[in-house]
């Protein structure tokens, strides 16, 4: 009885263990299919929130009772606003609550006094009085509960003339050691410039006073007068043309360039960036900018965008993003990223009242928060738009940047300063990436069939088992290494020898054939035993030879043929560009990492080719060589296409040759004589010094998700094509 | 032998097709060769003593008209580019300057060059934290500096035992205790006492050469690492020299911005991470294994799953660094940072690269290696196996825990091999995860809790890339990359040939089975 009882919880134990190795071993066997699921999630959700939509959400309202605002701006995490108005009166609140926290007003406003915000930035403000007194003040928030308007430089006049100034602007760079203002005075345009010179002994600054005239057309109606960001430009908006100075000299400002304008603008403003303008026309928005062409420098208009009837048109202070607002039927705010051509989001903001007058807007320094003022009430938005200059057409179409010629694809992620735009153009990269792997495919193709063809096919057994091993221990091979071969070696080596590269690949068919012609008239002279060697063995020597003969004659080639330097022959005569690490360095080095894979599984499909039908075309009279041919290939070549594809997949994953193997540039060009950068290298290069969750890092992030669904594709397709012809060989 | 004959008769005429196939073949076979050949004999002859050279110019370069030094290159000079008439060379030659600071590289032209001799005399001093001096010895022999040399070997071996052992306890001891323990603080003067005593003892020690312009110079004995005559070894001084070079190669630390010394810390590091990858994989890659050939049934599921192996074999391995960036380092890592080591925050703990993510993503990436071998090994244990253990009662978790694993062994360790293989060449992820070209400190030591798993590493494979792409005097490191990529090659060659024997073996103990 009780051994009875003993016996079953031993089964019982028994059965336990084993439905626990069962499941142990389900999940350990479905844990590999979800590894694979967490890859493709991981990078999908990383890469994800560049292509969401921008969203727009109300925080709040304040009422406000300063009358109308000139200028706002967020501080504290941007959970608090300040509001100033045209009389200097400052007010702080707290986003959230509503709650007013802090308010100032500048001392001693006279009350005559004009209030100018400046071009570039919201805090800095300049008090002009009649006499043309003039006070250059900053907005400061030490904490949340205070507010100040630090005054920053105050000089004695700026300017003798008695009316006032018209189209006033002005700019102070971010040193805040320079500063430079430009209105009209008849039909001139009046700059001073001050620049803050550091006596050392004296605690007083002291500014230096520039002041010039600079002569526009007689004519001409001002619209607006702008100063760029670092007082660099200064922009002329009249209503037929736009006028642009070049103020980087602040002693000799001159002008560069004019276009002519089609249309009278309705108002302009400056895009962050060096030299972007943005006009403002009924229901449109043009961005101009300076371009270089063929006659030099020129103003030029790039693109337009849909706008609103009536609208106001405001900027951020980073990113070229811009948003105009109208409230002339429902209250609306289109949203524009303008190098992308991109319309980010156009939303109905039905916390506003219709028909209220908007008169002052602005974004947050991030770009997170909006503000909205009119004279009642101001109403503040939270914007999520972490990537506006991301979309389709920024990563795979043409697209014409501040600065160049034309639009074009390029890539170049670098911040260099806050001026600097980042571009996010992968085609670059795909075309580099498709062109290594292609010149690669061509190198290795050839060279692994043909091999697979003889190992597979016309090899004795006994040397196959020594063969195979060899070329298996090629794919071992690291590809640092390869890389670094063929960066440091093989590249300078093609470099002085280029044309005997050429003249082995030529003549090596040939010399195999002679040599083998040769063999055949010879070997009847020879023991049996060696007429019995194989071609390989035989033919190893030979190419040794010959090769080195070559190399060894190139120089008298060179000298011969290109006057002794190849590379200057390519340059100057056949005008191709020459870069010591080209496609052909990578070709070559990519063509041996590729050569094993499709080496072993094209030789595999060969071999495994039933042999009853090589033995029936054999009975019917065909040659081995004709065997092959017909029969044998045609049955193995779904096998060879998936050995290709597998190949060609492999190329184009391949980081570490050309990493080392090229100069790495994103180009645009097919030459072999030139380098290339791949998705792959362009990962290895930037992903440790992209910040996360940066747009720079999720395109990265993109770039490994193209490469892992490009990888998918080509081999699941190849395991496909191989599952299918493995059973039409079972069935036959 | 039927077949034989066919295949020789088929040879007996020309046909072209065979033998430009049988020329792929060949040119396959060769690079090959020439490849490895090439890498092993440039990367050997960097342990050889190469020979210092006295160069006399015809013209001064640099106001000077004699230098000595070792030729490290020589090609084609641009001279030659311009003129192009004439084949001219230049070689690239190392040398002191006058102050012995140190070593620079100078490019000459080979018909500058009036005359160019080896002086038997010349020594090559090796020094600790500079680069090596071409000097001659002063008024004593060669005997006499040898045994100079011995000893005071011996005083920096023993400051450097001092150093690591009683010094580095002591200020662990300060470190969790404090300071103002009074028996700590004696025992730490006691130590730092003798060490000064053997420093003054190795002061005294210091050698005085010649340099070639003959001034006498005195060379601090701490900084003396070995000196030898590179002009005047025979063959047997050579090779003796050849295998202690590869010694300190394989087990120094690097020196002067890795441009000299060893590589000891790569190859430790390498180890270690495969190791820890090994760990990972092998349970998982066998688990898998096991599933796909004795559990999953014919259907979808099993079909997927092959997909999905044969997919993760497939993906470009940079992609896997990616992965492991973002989900292991920025997610996994973060994550633990916040609820382990949230007192050390904002600095990461496991929140940034190291030698854990790393073994991570490797293991990742060789999983399908692993999973792919050991399902072959497993089908080529015959069935009647299997059934017999069944037959004598034993059930399916007990016939494979006591029989098919025990017999699958041999090939799980080919794919654990062969995974070590893969993962010791591997560098593009890893550049992502954790390796830097210089650790301070091992990933391993003396310290609580010994194993540091967040810690980054150094990689014989990233050694490679940074010497050779990264560092400016290309030339100079040129001979040290490739004495390390022959190291690599060495590894990952006998790996895989260790592999294949195993593999072999297996094949052959099954064939015999089955009759």
């Amino acid at each position: 009885m009780q051994n009875k009882h003993l016996n079953s919880s031993a089964l019982n134990w028994r059965q336990i263990k084993d439905k626990l190795l069962y499941i142990i071993v389900t999940l350990g066997g479905v844990s590999v299919l979800l590894t694979l699921l967490v890859l493709f999630c991981y990078l999908f959700y990383v890469v994800k929130p560049v292509f969401e939509p921008v969203e727009v959400e109300f925080k709040t309202s304040i009422s406000n009772d300063l009358g109308q605002i000139i200028s706002s701006g967020f501080y504290q995490q941007e959970n608090h606003i300040w509001l100033l108005n045209k009389s200097g009166e400052l007010k702080a609140y707290e986003v959230a609550s509503g709650r007013l926290v802090a308010e100032n007003k500048i001392e001693q406003f006279a009350s005559d006094s004009r209030l100018i915000v400046a071009e570039n930035n919201k805090n800095l403000i300049a008090a002009l009085t009649a006499e043309q007194q003039l006070t250059i003040y900053q907005v400061i928030t030490p904490d949340s509960h205070q507010i100040e308007l630090k005054e920053l430089a105050s000089f004695e006049q700026l300017t003798t003339e008695s009316e006032a100034l018209d189209h006033i602007s002005f700019t102070v760079n971010e040193a805040k050691d320079q500063v430079l203002f430009a209105w009209q005075h008849k039909n001139t345009i009046k700059t001073v410039a001050y620049r803050l010179k550091q006596h050392l002994l004296s605690e007083q600054d002291n500014w230096d006073k520039l002041e010039q005239n600079l002569v526009i057309p007689k004519q001409a109606e001002i619209q607006a007068i702008h100063v760029g960001s670092h007082a660099a430009r200064i922009f002329v908006v009249t209503l037929k043309q736009i006028l642009v100075f070049d103020s980087l000299d602040l002693a000799n400002i001159k002008l560069i360039a004019s276009a002519p304008l089609t249309a009278e603008p309705k108002a302009s403003l400056l895009l962050p960036g060096a030299s972007s303008l943005l006009l403002q026309y009924p229901g449109k928005v043009e961005q101009w900018f300076e371009a270089n062409n063929a006659n030099g420098r020129a103003y030029v208009q790039v693109r337009a965008f849909d706008s609103l009837q009536n609208s106001l048109i405001f900027t951020e202070h980073f990113r070229r993003v811009f948003a105009v607002f109208s409230a002339l039927q429902t209250p609306t705010l289109k949203l524009f990223h303008s190098t992308s051509e991109n319309l980010l989001a156009e939303v109905h903001l039905t916390d506003i009242p219709s028909k209220t007058e908007i008169s002052e807007a602005d974004f947050s320094f991030t770009g997170r928060k909006l503000v909205l003022s009119s004279s009642e009430r101001v109403f503040v938005y939270q914007i999520d738009n972490p990537h506006p200059e991301v979309n389709f057409t920024s990563l795979w179409q043409k697209i014409w940047y501040e600065n160049y010629p034309e639009p074009d694809y390029v890539w170049q992620s670098g911040a260099y300063s806050d001026e600097f735009e980042a571009k996010f153009s992968l085609m670059p990269l795909t075309l580099g990436t498709v062109k290594s792997a292609l010149y690669g495919m061509l190198f290795s193709i050839p060279l692994a069939i043909a091999a697979a063809i003889y190992t597979a096919f016309f090899m004795s057994s006994t040397m196959r088992a020594k063969v195979k091993p060899v070329i298996e221990t090629m794919e071992a091979l690291p590809t640092v290494i390869l890389g670094f071969m063929a960066g440091l070696w093989l590249a300078p080596l093609i470099e002085s020898y280029l044309f005997s590269l050429i003249l082995l690949f030529f003549l090596a068919p040939l010399v195999v054939l002679s040599a083998a012609a040769v063999w055949f008239k010879i070997k009847h002279l020879l023991p049996t035993k060696i007429q019995l060697i194989s071609p390989v063995l035989l033919l190893m020597p030979v190419l040794m030879v010959f090769s080195c003969l070559v190399f060894a004659t190139a120089e008298q080639f060179n000298v011969w043929l290109f006057n002794g330097n190849v590379r200057l022959f390519i340059n100057t005569e056949l005008g191709w560009d020459y870069e010591q690490r080209n496609a052909l360095v990578v070709a070559i080095a990519m063509g041996f990492a590729v050569i094993p894979t499709v080496f072993t599984i094209a030789e595999d499909a060969i071999y495994a080719v039933p042999k009853r039908f090589t033995e029936a075309s054999l009975a019917l009279g065909a040659t081995r060589w004709q065997t092959m041919c017909r029969v044998v290939l045609l049955i193995a070549s779904p096998g060879i296409f998936s050995a290709m594809m597998l190949g060609f997949s492999r190329a184009v994953g391949e980081t570490m040759i050309v990493l080392m193997a090229t100069g790495n540039t994103p180009i645009m060009d097919w030459s072999i004589l030139e380098g290339m950068r791949t998705l792959a290298a362009n990962i290895a290069i930037e992903l440790p010094e992209a910040d996360s969750d940066s747009s720079h890092y999720r395109i990265l992030f993109l770039s490994a998700l193209v490469l892992l669904v490009f990888s998918f594709f080509f081999n699941t397709l190849a395991d496909l094509v191989r599952h299918h012809l493995r059973q039409r060989y079972s069935r036959l | 032998m039927k077949h034989q004959l066919v295949v020789n008769k088929s040879l007996q005429k020309m046909v072209p097709g065979v033998w430009l196939t049988a020329a792929a073949v060949s040119i396959c076979l060769l690079t090959v060769f020439i490849l490895v050949g090439m890498i092993s004999a440039r990367g050997l002859s960097y342990f050889l003593p190469s020979p210092v050279q006295t160069i006399v110019l015809q013209q001064p370069i640099a106001g000077q008209s004699q230098y000595v030094g070792q030729i490290l290159a020589q090609e084609d000079s641009y001279q030659a580019l311009n003129d192009r008439e004439s084949a001219a060379q230049r070689i690239l030659l190392r040398h002191t300057t006058s102050n012995l600071a140190r070593s620079k590289y100078l490019w000459i032209e080979l018909n500058e060059i009036k005359s160019m001799r080896l002086d038997k005399d010349i020594m090559v001093v090796e020094r600790l934290n500079a680069s090596p001096l071409f000097v001659y010895a002063y008024q004593t022999s060669q005997a006499k500096l040898l045994a100079k040399l011995e000893q005071i070997n011996q005083l920096q071996d023993r400051v450097a035992e001092l150093r690591r052992g009683k010094l580095s306890r002591l200020l662990d001891q300060v470190d969790q205790a404090g300071p103002d323990l009074p028996s700590i603080r004696d025992s730490l003067a006691d130590v730092e006492a003798e060490i000064s005593a053997l420093q003054q003892k190795m002061q005294q020690k210091n050698l005085l050469v010649t340099n070639i312009y003959g001034q006498q110079v005195e060379i601090k004995a701490q900084e003396l690492a070995t000196l030898y005559w590179p002009n005047q070894m025979n063959f047997w001084q050579k090779s003796k020299f050849f295998v202690q070079r590869f010694i300190d190669f394989v087990s120094d630390y690097p020196r002067e911005a890795n441009t000299r010394g060893g590589v000891f810390p790569a190859i430790f590091g390498t180890v270690l991470m495969v190791l820890l990858m090994s760990l990972l994989v092998a349970p998982m890659g066998v688990i898998a294994a096991i599933y796909l050939h004795e559990y999953a049934g014919n259907n979808w599921l099993t079909r997927i799953i092959r997909i999905a192996v044969i997919n993760l074999a497939g993906v470009p391995s940079i992609v896997y660094g990616v992965f492991g960036l973002g989900f292991f380092v920025y997610f996994v890592g973060t994550g633990i940072d916040e609820i382990f080591f949230s007192e050390q925050l904002p600095s990461p703990t496991f929140g940034s690269p190291g030698i854990l993510w790393s073994a991570l993503t490797l293991a990742i990436l060789t999983l399908p290696i692993v999973i792919v071998t050991t399902e072959e090994g497993l089908s080529r244990i015959p069935v009647s196996i299997r059934e017999g253990s069944y037959a004598l009662g034993a059930n399916r978790s007990e016939t494979i825990w006591r029989v098919i694993l025990p017999m699958a062994s041999p090939a799980i360790m080919t794919g654990l091999i062969l995974a070590v293989a893969r993962a010791a060449g591997e560098v593009a992820p890893l550049m992502l995860v954790g390796v830097v070209k210089m650790a301070p400190t091992l990933p391993l030591d003396n310290v609580f809790p010994y194993l540091h798993l967040d810690r980054q590493f150094m990689h014989l494979g990233f050694h490679i890339y940074d010497l050779g792409f990264q560092s400016s005097q290309i030339e100079a490191v040129r001979p040290m990359v490739f004495a390390t990529a022959f190291l690599l090659i060495l590894i990952v060659v006998f790996l895989n040939l260790a592999a294949v024997s195993l593999r072999n073996r297996l094949n052959y103990k099954y064939h015999y089975t089955k009759r």
